[in-house]
């Protein structure tokens, strides 16, 4: 009878384990990280018959075994790879939807066709003021667009720098912490619930470092974990089953940013699988880089060709045109600590040569010094101060030890227009030529700049005769006097600053005339050729092809991520649910469980009472 | 045992329904903004392929603005041309009655009177401005009079190059005729005279009392004329098949333009009937979707525990 109440006895504490566990699962079926627990009941072997005991025949009840982990080592692992895969694909996504929203509202590629096509309209007015006018409003808008574009650039690659910091922050979080978990594991039993408990912990920790890293684990003694950056022989260590974890971080490298491996004592680059955030992340950066630097190239590309352009024509008043377009800047800031409220404004000469470090302006006791970053030459006064051909102007309200830095920058952000005047717009011809209307030859003849070219002392206008034998004879118009002969065989010829070439078939005694163009000319030589200049492939492509297919890569970037993430997505679902199949609490099986513990409790209980029965019935016929 | 109503599982339930609101809203926006591109990513090739028609389109759009003014201005070229031409013309009638033998000396000074004041007329004609207020004649030194009588009282032309161009596919096109083009020049070794030299020789051949030397000089004076008259039909056919150029060129804009702006809708404009009829389908779809997640999500065991 004490036999029948000790298997009842064992059988109410067995399945009270195993309600208790059924019970802790139903709380936790929405706990991330949480792995269901089992329990196992197991026959108690009765003892065998000794000299003073009887061979119990009857068995020896239940035993709970200790609490399982219901995982699976294979699901887990290929679910914490999708997400890794699904984590590098969507976080690319993200940031390059981000760029290209950005080249996008920029706006860049309809300013700059707006500007050549003020350039057209200007060719067919070219004395129209207005005209004049909007195609100087609409280089302007070309050039701030490329610096604005060129800035936002600047701050998106600062913002994704900052999220590579954060990620890499948090994985040494998370491996630090894994670290933690181990040396707990091998002190704690397994199997009992804190054990558990730290299994739980391992698994999430694990899945978060995948998430931002490919990651292999392999596991060692009582639960604990080596994770492996990447996989194969070659594959770095990130945690050891004993020590600490291995930290890392993000920086600049040579060819864009690239993750780091213990970088305060032997930092050493190491290569990226491509999975997990942190991937996503550099092949971002490395695509924005690319970005950034197109956009530098076709912003120093539109502004030299312009500059270039302007150059050889002749303004309204008959002189040379000047660079409409700065292509250095400096970027002026405060010092964190200035007390005083003084503006700063500067300006830079024509092909000035700053030094690469910047300058750092300083308000000193009774004035002021501007000094070279590497300290390797400064200025100081009280008045405007100039060093390297920046010339900076300090307004009033400093305090003496305000500082400031100017910092050179060059490419898309230090495009701006140069102010010019309407009328100092060059869209003339640097020279005028007219044949005579009697000339029987069908010959055009050509003046193109040559700055080189010094034959003869500039007096225009000269006059060009075809003279027996086809020799061009140049000779100054006031004078009469001859300058120079050549042969007509299409070869240019050299004159003052120009030179000249005739083509076509000239008759002998026709003549051409040039003169300067001088103030006030509407022709619109020059101004056409600013069609040149946007039909112009030098470098593969012309400037808004260019602009285009850098645009259309990224899409094409953009479009192949959006079909990455479709698929990744899909997959890191299905691997979850897998690994969830075995490891989540399915809240039916758990409500199933319940009941049928529940019922053999209550059958258990009912042994025992049955045993009490059985005792009283005993002791009253004792009694 | 494989279990099914696990956390995980909700949450892909609700991934999927997600997937498809944002599909909607896609959609919906194609809808809104009539277009199927919305960024380049969208489809990178037909994006690249309008990027560069709708340049064309707009370039297309200045070329033919650009037409019209150069047009503009050969139409008032023609028409400044046409008035000295039929100055001219008079002219020639008063050389014809100057020559008459019989005439009377005062009648003749009658004559060169007149012809003085088509000299006038025609400095007048000479320096004729386009709608934009540029000289027809004075190439491309359109700021001053195209002619200006010298110190010895002879008209110089002074202009140079040519009018503002325009630029016709491959071809340049001038927008104007340069003054020595329609008035000749003048030459003291080969005996040229402009138009303007030629009224002043008249003017004198007129009153010159000798009868033969009079005779003489109006016979050259008419052969002169008629040299005019020849070159000023030159300047005109040469006007004339310019702006026939010009329309023809703008006519081929026109075309080019349909075409392009054809293409543009091709690959930019959202075909409504589909796409609201996708809409309807994926509503249909997430309704479904929706109606069966939440059937299923609510059946539970627990309810049947009491």
């Amino acid at each position: 009878m004490t036999d029948l109440l000790g298997l009842g006895a064992a059988g109410v504490r067995a399945y009270q384990a195993a309600l208790v566990v059924t019970g802790d699962n139903v709380a936790n079926a929405d706990s991330a990280g949480y792995v269901r627990r089992t329990i196992a009941l197991e026959a108690r072997p009765g003892a065998a018959g000794t000299p003073t005991s009887r061979d119990n025949s009857g068995g020896a009840g239940v035993v709970a075994a200790p609490v399982g982990r219901a995982t699976d080592a294979l699901k887990l692992t290929a679910a914490r790879g999708a997400s890794g895969d699904h984590a590098r694909v969507a976080v690319r996504g993200d940031w390059l939807e981000r760029l290209q929203t950005l080249v996008q509202s920029s706006d860049l590629e309809a300013r700059i066709a707006g500007a050549f096509d003020a350039g057209t309209d200007l060719a067919a007015a070219p004395t129209s003021l207005a005209a004049r006018q909007i195609f100087i409003d609409r280089l302007d808008q070309a050039a701030t667009g490329f610096s604005g574009l060129g800035s936002q650039l600047g701050r998106l690659a600062s913002d994704l720098d900052g999220a590579l910091a954060l990620t890499a922050d948090e994985l040494n979080d998370a491996t630090a912490a894994l670290a933690r978990v181990n040396e707990e594991l091998r002190r704690t039993q397994s199997g009992s619930s804190a054990a558990n408990g730290l299994l739980d912990s391992r698994d999430r920790l694990l899945a978060e470092i995948a998430d931002r890293v490919k990651i292999s684990v392999s596991e060692g003694p009582r639960g604990t974990v080596a994770v492996r950056l990447g996989s194969g022989a070659g594959a770095r260590l990130l945690v050891p089953t004993f020590g600490s974890a291995v930290p890392v971080a993000a920086r600049a490298g040579p060819s864009g940013a690239e993750l780091v491996l213990d970088p305060t004592h032997s930092a050493e680059a190491v290569r990226l699988p491509a999975s997990g955030r942190l991937a996503g992340l550099l092949e971002a950066a490395a695509r924005l880089a690319a970005m950034r630097s197109d956009i530098d190239a076709l912003a120093d590309r539109f502004a030299t060709s312009v500059n270039d352009w302007h150059a050889a024509g002749a303004d309204a008043l008959g002189d040379p045109g000047t660079p409409l377009f700065a292509t250095q800047t400096l970027l002026l800031s405060d010092g964190a600590a200035n007390a005083g409220t003084a503006g700063i404004d500067f300006e830079i000469a024509d092909g000035a040569t700053l030094a690469p470090g910047g300058y750092r302006l300083l308000r000193e006791p009774g004035g002021w010094s501007l000094a070279r970053s590497d300290g390797s030459a400064s200025v100081t006064g009280t008045g405007p101060l100039s060093l390297d051909g920046v010339t900076v102007r300090p307004g009033a309200g400093a305090a003496t030890g305000d500082s400031w830095t100017l910092l050179p920058a060059g490419g898309a952000i230090g495009l701006s227009l140069r102010p010019v005047a309407a009328e100092r717009l060059a869209l003339a011809d640097r020279y005028l030529v007219d044949a005579d209307p009697r000339n029987a030859g069908g010959a055009t003849l050509a003046v193109s700049i040559d700055a080189a070219a010094a034959a003869f002392a500039p007096a225009p206008p000269y006059a060009v005769r075809i003279a027996a034998g086809g020799i061009a004879e140049i000779s100054d118009i006031a004078t009469g006097t001859l300058l120079a002969s050549a042969a007509v065989d299409g070869t240019p010829i050299a004159g003052a600053g120009f030179s000249i070439t005739i083509t076509g078939t000239p008759r002998e005694g026709d003549s051409f005339r040039i003169d300067v163009t001088g103030a006030g000319s509407n022709d619109n030589g020059n101004i056409r050729r600013l069609d040149g200049v946007r039909r112009s492939a030098a470098g593969g492509s012309t400037l808004e092809a260019g602009l285009d297919a850098g645009i259309a890569r990224l899409a094409t970037g953009i479009a192949e991520t959006r079909r990455l993430i479709d698929t990744a997505s899909a997959v890191k679902d299905d691997t979850a649910r897998a690994a969830d199949a075995v490891s989540g609490v399915d809240l039916d099986r758990e409500a199933a469980e319940l009941t049928r513990l529940q019922a053999a409790y209550r059958a258990n209980a009912q042994v025992i009472a049955a045993a009490r029965a059985l005792f009283d019935t005993l002791l009253q016929v004792a009694g | 045992m494989t279990q099914v109503n696990t956390s995980a599982t909700h949450a892909a339930s609700v991934d999927r329904l997600s997937r498809l609101q944002a599909r909607i809203d896609a959609v919906q926006v194609e809808i809104a903004t009539t277009k199927k591109l919305g960024t380049p990513a969208d489809d990178p090739i037909a994006w690249a392929r309008a990027s560069s028609l709708r340049r064309e389109d707009r370039s297309g759009e200045i070329l033919a603005r650009a037409i019209d003014a150069g047009a503009r201005r050969l139409a008032a070229t023609d028409t400044a041309l046409e008035g000295i031409t039929n100055l001219v013309q008079r002219v020639r009638e008063l050389a014809l009655q100057g020559n008459n033998a019989t005439m009377a000396p005062a009648d003749r000074a009658i004559l060169a009177g007149e012809v003085g004041e088509l000299a006038e007329q025609l400095t007048g004609l000479a320096d004729a401005r386009g709608s934009d207020g540029e000289r027809l004649f004075g190439g491309a030194r359109a700021d001053r009079p195209a002619y200006v009588r010298d110190a010895a009282g002879v008209m110089v032309w002074q202009g140079a190059g040519q009018a503002p161009r325009l630029a016709v596919g491959n071809a340049l096109v001038a927008t104007g005729i340069e003054g020595p083009r329609a008035l000749g020049v003048t030459d003291a070794a080969t005996g040229a005279e402009d138009l303007f030299a030629t009224l002043d020789t008249l003017a004198a051949a007129l009153i010159e009392p000798d009868k033969t030397v009079r005779a003489a000089d109006l016979e050259k004076t008419l052969a002169g004329i008629d040299g005019h008259v020849d070159r000023l039909a030159d300047a005109r056919a040469t006007a004339g098949a310019r702006l026939a150029r010009l329309d023809s060129e703008s006519y081929r804009l026109d075309r080019t333009a349909l075409a392009t702006k054809s293409d543009l809708s091709k690959l930019e404009d959202l075909d409504m009937v589909e796409g609201i009829a996708r809409l309807q389908r994926l509503v249909t779809v997430l309704q479904a979707a929706q109606g069966s997640f939440a059937r299923t999500a609510s059946i539970s065991l627990w309810d049947l525990l009491r």
